[in-house]
């Protein structure tokens, strides 16, 4: 069977876990082969492992998405393997909820480096590879925070925001070079960055359960799974999508319909 | 195959946009039915898809309520609704009459509102149902003159996504939509000429007009089940029209 993403190459970062690693599946899933890049280079390495012996085509190394210089490499990495590079999701980030007084210099300027510079990189490296290709897609992966405020999300939300008006920058200067950018803003998801201090998930605690799920602030009432945001990533990075550019996806169980 | 013997209710599918996403949805499996004003087309639409006919006017309770029994008639459940009759005449507001506001909202708007309805009762029952709206880009995010009572029914379709998003939600039922924006259909492309529509084209950063199947994937990729997580939105596919603020981006250096 072919698949809708035959024949293309993809690189994903952030793809040890989560969402990252669902897009990952999926993509190889539709017959593309997939750089799998993580700085937990030991997690991914099995992750990626699992996925080859289920007959897909990937590979895995590490990468610091935060460096210009290790993301260069993966782009290197991915292009050297296979020719060409047709697909960027750029997935990783870190999750931060300091609050305001106590934000410092050093881990706002983490947060921004990690969330959103990396986003910048990404593309920098990979836009002489995808200016070539006949089919090719950015995929950055924001947040429903990038687009709204929240209590003590001052340094996350702003790096996610800035990922949302990037995305729609690089689509404008991007699309007469015939790459589409677009972005996915995900809700509450059920991965590892959800864990809050004392390793419990945000989705378990009795206010997410009293106010999301009883009271229906969260319409769908569940916490999405990893796999909720990988099909839409899909969408975007297939031809599917091939007349929309600079949007950004919102998928979160409709919490964003509510107040 | 994505739609694999879904049964799936297309309003507006006799031409252009709609029949786009008719024809998509059985290249995916799913058994159609279209809904139209236009009869001989739609028929003839219907027939070339295999699937069936029903004449209808959205704007008419009774009409919405018939195109949904007729599902419910032939393939005894319905797992999707596509509301995308829409017309658009163009008058300046100075000019519009009270009569043909009321014609653009009711079809547009309070069509979208009836056919939901109707669709709601067996979807509920089912506790399964996709629904996917034709918004615009005209009225949500910009408009042109003349389009006031167009601009203003569409805005309106964005705001009963919401509603009905979170109102359905606990039934098994995504309610979301499509905003597209400069779409090459047999009804753009009537008493234009090729050097106009060029100069529509220039102004899009995909350096082109959208096709009926450019709508089509994405109202495809709602009713499926990649869209699972999803409610409450739109998909705007404009080719990135409303990005730029002006024509500047086409300097960009190749």
């Amino acid at each position: 069977m072919t698949g809708r993403l035959q024949d293309r190459v993809a690189l994903v970062t952030g793809a040890a876990r989560g969402i990252g690693l669902a897009a990952a599946r999926v993509l190889a899933e539709e017959g593309a082969r997939v750089l799998m890049c993580d700085l937990d280079e030991d997690v991914v390495l099995v992750a990626a492992n699992d996925l080859l012996k289920e007959g897909l085509t990937v590979k895995a190394t590490k990468a610091d998405v935060s460096d210009q210089a290790s993301i260069s490499d993966a782009v290197a990495a991915t292009v050297s393997a296979w020719g060409r590079l047709d697909i960027l999701v750029s997935n990783a980030a870190i999750t931060d909820d300091t609050p305001f007084e106590s934000i410092s210099a050093e881990r706002w300027h983490q947060v921004m480096n990690v969330n959103l510079d990396s986003v910048l990189y990404g593309a920098q490296a990979a836009m002489p590879h995808l200016r070539r290709s006949p089919c090719a897609s950015i995929v950055n992966v924001a947040s429903i925070q990038g687009l709204r405020g929240q209590p003590n999300s001052m340094v996350y939300a702003t790096a996610k925001g800035a990922v949302v008006n990037l995305t729609r920058c690089m689509a404008v200067d991007f699309g007469p070079l015939g790459v589409r950018v677009n972005a996915i803003a995900p809700g509450y998801i059920d991965t590892r960055m959800a864990l809050m201090h004392g390793n419990v998930h945000e989705h378990e605690t009795d206010w997410f359960q009293d106010v999301f799920i009883k009271h229906g602030r969260l319409p769908l009432r569940r916490p999405g799974k990893a796999e909720d945001v990988a099909g839409p990533i899909l969408f975007l990075a297939s031809d599917d999508s091939r007349y929309v550019t600079g949007q950004v996806l919102v998928v979160d169980g409709g919490l964003t319909c509510t107040y | 195959m994505r739609l694999q013997d879904r049964i799936a209710l297309v309003i507006g599918a006799a031409r252009g946009i709609g029949a786009g996403i008719a024809a998509r949805f059985a290249e995916e499996g799913a058994k159609i039915i279209i809904a139209d004003r236009e009869a001989d087309i739609g028929a003839a639409t219907a027939a070339r898809l295999g699937g069936h006919f029903v004449g209808i006017d959205v704007a008419q309770k009774a009409d919405a309520e018939r195109a949904v029994a007729t599902a419910l008639e032939r393939h005894g459940r319905l797992d999707i609704l596509v509301q995308n009759a829409g017309i658009y005449p163009w008058t300046l507001i100075e000019n519009i009459e009270p009569a043909e506001w009321d014609n653009v909202l009711g079809v547009n708007l309070k069509g979208t509102y009836l056919a939901a309805r109707a669709a709601l009762a067996p979807m509920k029952a089912q506790k399964y149902g996709r629904m996917v709206f034709t918004s615009s880009i005209t009225g949500p995010r910009v408009t042109s003159p003349g389009h006031g009572h167009y601009s203003a029914s569409k805005a309106g379709i964005n705001g009963f996504i919401k509603a009905a998003a979170l109102e359905f939600a606990s039934y098994g039922i995504t309610v979301n939509g499509v905003e597209p924006g400069n779409i090459l259909t047999e009804g753009v492309q009537q008493g234009r000429s090729p050097a106009f529509i060029k100069s529509m084209a220039d102004m899009v950063p995909l350096g082109r007009l959208g096709t009926p199947r450019d709508v089509a994937n994405a109202v495809l990729f709602l009713a499926s089940d990649d869209a699972e997580y999803i409610t409450g939105t739109t998909i705007i596919v404009d080719g990135g029209q409303t990005l730029p603020e002006g024509a500047d981006f086409r300097l960009n250096p190749e």
